[in-house]
């Protein structure tokens, strides 16, 4: 009960720090355990803590007891951006505000007599935070200055030993969402010379809004050096209302302004969709003697689920929006290593993280690309049985650069390049 | 040696990490590959396009900004020498006068003409696009004398192809040349509310083989791009004013049916009286004063196109200010049929000439459905907000000048492997279609003078 109260506690606080930065593909966020983050994210198999509840619940039958896992992450992005032709130009920089965040998670496991164990779970499987520099000059303002999705997922799973060196998971999620959507709007002068005016901001900020899905997972042990895993998350799907923030910005000419004044929409309520896409991992471990494990993970996440991000205006229909994404769905191949030692456990790994935006949806808003990420971890008992853990890890997220290749949709084209690292520590206890 | 290596890799680790945080450097415009095409010297031939004529009148800042200047700047030729027009431009341009709330007025800038060009100018302009010119112009010059653009652009130096050719009048000779023509031999009928006296297929298809081959024996190593021929129905001259009566809210009067009423056309029943127009019959822009007026409304009903209410008077409009539907189609089957011609001859094995065709009437037709996008701002075909044309409804403004720059560029690019940069086109958008960027009557944006 009093872990029970913990695990709450910590969830709470949780809610109220500032979401990740997406460090994954599209909007996705995998740093979710540091002992697995430690091994490049390939855990679906190996995971022996609390964070199976996320990597892979059929995992929590290995779990003896109680187990208590809860950390976090500093998240830290770099994004800057240089214009081609035909807009912004050749010689343009813009520069993103460094985004740091640190998405809190704890995970509770308990494996009962018999062959059942449950889980609790609370993290931030998704999260984007984009705010650019002088975002009354930055060129792409029309696009976004600012732009947030929060993301709260709490976990009930379940596991069972199926007996033959099988083991399966399954459980729900219950996942609140929150989205920012903060640009400017230009229209045509009225005039006919087709100069634009900056007429507006727009904010658009959704309400905190539930959304539901389901998770699953197994594992076989085929033999005592080698073990197999599969987990599948569901796709999650928001809608969610909330306001619509419309500020104009007077020209100074007054028929000018009588007309944009027509034109635009009043304040009012709006809504949109979250999707939060489906996500499944295949790996396979195997443990060399005592001291070595290895495993290899590749995870495919169903981005094509975004397809868009729709604004409805309650009351001006016309208003209504439509950003077309059509991302693509993608992989990621993860592999890393453990080497337990008396003191201290080493870990470290490698992970691609394939884009999942295609060029024409590459934007400042989610300027997505192919990644490549190197981590080093290492873990500490504490105490004559080590009933209490640290693991820590540091992760460098190499981004490659992204050109738009003059296909952008909103016509902003050039070449973005991003730099990411985090750094996790997650405190384990066990009972 | 084993710390040293060591501490080797740990330096190289943290070059890479602070060579991946490191903020991206400015990209600079890549040097011209100009492909298979040379473009060194640029010129243009054609119509009203090419002359740069907007709001019903030839003026050098919109001369200035024609798509075949844009062109020129972008590829780094010299840059072209335009038969510039000054003042308010010859005649005076048309401008905005009021703008909201509606109706719009448009109206000359003032009654005296700009300054025309410098007769004693000694070259050839490298612009020879001439405002009503038509196709058959390009190689003939029996119809020069009809119309008084020649005089100032072409001033009695022979043809245009002969001239823009003649070493003796243009030195060095053009090495590219962009061509333009067809839209006044729509146009010049259409404005007119008929199909009389437009130009056959046969003719065309003559006419442009004609000045294809001209052009290959005068400038045989010259490359070319073609633009071809708009649907001019699609533009807002002929799009603008309804054919049907409009209560005072813009929307149609109803019948008893629930069907909206035409206004009263040319054509008359058996006891005289004026018929009413049908579906698809388009009102020309020029009827717009007779149709506030009165005109086309029957006795009894009220126009409020003028914005105040006006008794309809019960005459019909004339046929010079509708183009019936039948009219229309022929109009638009004739440019499908001379773009069609276009196309035959690029692809033929047998084409005088090798050329890159410019899809204006796409570009034309995108405007009009589903618009053109610019930065999540969509402009189309409607008269003057649609922010595409100018105040007489007829021709691109700056900004379609340098859409269709960029329309240039992409069929140039794609026919002779060249790397030509496109046009930023808001660069030269404006408030007002008749002012332009950077220019006197620009002024800070927003203004209404």
């Amino acid at each position: 009960m009093r872990f029970g109260r913990t695990l709450l506690a910590v969830a709470l606080v949780g809610l109220t720090l500032p979401p990740a930065s997406a460090l994954g593909a599209g909007y996705g966020i995998y740093e979710q355990g540091a002992a697995v983050l430690g091994m490049g994210g390939a855990g679906s198999v190996s995971v022996n803590d609390a964070s199976a509840v996320f990597f892979n619940p059929a995992a929590m039958t290995g779990l003896a007891g109680t187990q208590l896992y809860g950390g976090g992450t500093l998240l830290q992005t770099m994004t800057s951006f240089a214009g081609v032709a035909p807009y912004p130009g050749f010689g343009v920089t813009e520069e993103m505000e460094p985004q740091r965040a640190f998405p809190a998670n704890v995970y509770l496991t308990h494996r009962y007599p018999g062959p059942w164990a449950i889980g609790l779970g609370y993290n931030s499987p998704f999260g984007l935070k984009v705010g650019w520099k002088n975002t009354d000059q930055f060129t792409g303002r029309y696009i976004v200055t600012q732009a947030e999705l929060r993301t709260y997922s709490y976990s009930v799973v379940a596991a069972r030993d199926l007996g033959s060196k099988w083991s399966l998971g399954f459980g729900g999620n219950l996942v609140y969402t929150r989205a920012i959507l903060v640009n400017r709007h230009f229209i045509a002068a009225p005039g006919g010379g087709g100069g634009q005016l900056e007429v507006a901001n727009f904010a658009l900020t959704s309400n905190v809004t539930p959304g539901y899905g389901w998770n699953a997972g197994l594992t076989y042990k085929p033999a005592a050096s080698w073990k197999v895993g599969a987990t599948y998350r569901g796709r999650v799907v928001v809608h969610a209302d909330g306001d619509a923030d419309i500020t104009q910005y007077k020209t100074g000419d007054a028929q000018v302004d009588a007309a944009v004044s027509a034109s635009l929409p009043p304040d009012q309520p709006a809504s949109t969709v979250v999707r939060l896409p489906a996500i499944g991992a295949l790996g396979v471990a195997w443990n060399w003697g005592s001291a070595w494990t290895f495993e290899g993970d590749a995870v495919y996440t169903a981005w094509s689920a975004f397809e868009d991000i729709p604004f409805y205006f309650q009351n001006t229909t016309s208003s209504n929006e439509r950003i077309v994404e059509n991302y693509d769905d993608s992989f990621q191949l993860r592999v890393g290593a453990e080497n337990r030692r008396a003191a201290f456990t080493y870990r470290f790994g490698y992970y691609f993280d394939q884009a999942a935006a295609p060029t024409e949806s590459v934007s400042p808003t989610l300027p997505d690309a192919d990644r490549h990420g190197a981590t080093l971890g290492l873990g500490m008992g504490f105490g004559a049985d080590k009933r209490l853990r640290l693991d820590v890890y540091q992760l460098a997220v190499f981004v490659q650069n992204r050109k738009t290749e003059g296909v952008n949709r909103d016509g902003y084209e050039g070449e973005y390049k991003s730099f990411a690292s985090a750094t996790g520590l997650s405190l384990a206890y066990r009972w | 040696m084993k710390n040293r290596k060591r501490a080797s890799l740990l330096l190289a680790a943290a070059a890479v990490v602070a060579a991946s945080c490191s903020t991206i450097e400015k990209i600079n415009a890549p040097a011209l590959a100009p492909g298979r095409a040379d473009f060194s010297v640029v010129a243009a031939v054609g119509s009203g396009i090419t002359a740069g004529f907007q709001s019903g009148g030839l003026v050098d800042r919109h001369q200035t900004h024609g798509y075949a200047s844009l062109f020129a700047q972008q590829v780094g030729a010299r840059s072209l020498d335009l038969p510039l027009v000054g003042g308010d431009g010859i005649p005076p341009l048309l401008e905005l006068k009021h703008l909201y709330p509606p109706p719009i007025q448009i109206g000359p800038i003032s009654a005296t003409p700009g300054t025309p060009p410098d007769p004693l100018f000694p070259s050839t302009y490298h612009n020879l696009g001439v405002p009503g010119a038509l196709l058959q112009d390009l190689t003939d010059t029996t119809q020069y004398v009809t119309n008084p653009y020649f005089a100032l652009i072409q001033r009695g130096r022979g043809s245009i192809a002969r001239q823009i050719a003649d070493p003796t009048q243009l030195n060095p000779q053009p090495t590219f040349l962009l061509v333009e023509y067809g839209m006044s031999d729509l146009l010049r009928p259409a404005l007119l509310g008929t199909t009389v006296g437009l130009l056959s297929v046969a003719n065309f298809e003559i006419f442009f083989r004609r000045g294809l081959d001209e052009l290959a024996t005068v400038l045989p190593s010259a490359k070319l791009a073609v633009v071809n021929v708009p649907d001019v129905t699609a533009m807002p001259f002929f799009t603008t004013v309804s054919n049907k009566q409009l209560d005072a809210s813009g929307q149609p009067v109803l019948d008893a049916n629930g069907k909206p009423k035409f206004l009263l056309g040319p054509l008359f029943d058996t006891g005289g009286k004026p018929l009413p127009l049908t579906a698809n019959d388009l009102v020309l822009l020029s009827a717009q004063p007779q149709v506030a007026g009165g005109f086309g409304y029957p006795v009894g009903t009220i126009s409020y196109l003028s914005g105040s209410p006006v008794a309809g008077n019960g005459a019909g409009l004339t046929d010079a200010q509708v183009l019936s539907n039948s009219e229309a189609l022929t109009v638009q089957d004739r440019a499908r049929r001379f773009n069609s011609i276009i196309d035959t001859t690029s692809r033929s094995a047998a084409k005088p000439r090798d050329f890159a065709t410019v899809d204006l009437d796409g570009l034309l037709r995108r405007a009009k459905s589903p618009g053109i996008e610019i930065r999540r701002v969509f402009y189309t075909s409607t008269f003057v907000t649609g922010g595409l044309f100018d105040l007489a409804g007829l021709y691109p403004n700056d900004l379609a000048h340098a859409l269709l720059c960029n329309e240039v560029i992409r069929a140039v690019n794609a026919k002779f492997g060249s790397n030509i940069q496109p046009v930023d086109p808001l660069r030269f958008a404006t408030f007002t279609a008749s002012s332009a960027s950077g220019s006197r009557e620009a002024g800070p944006l927003p203004t209404l003078r």
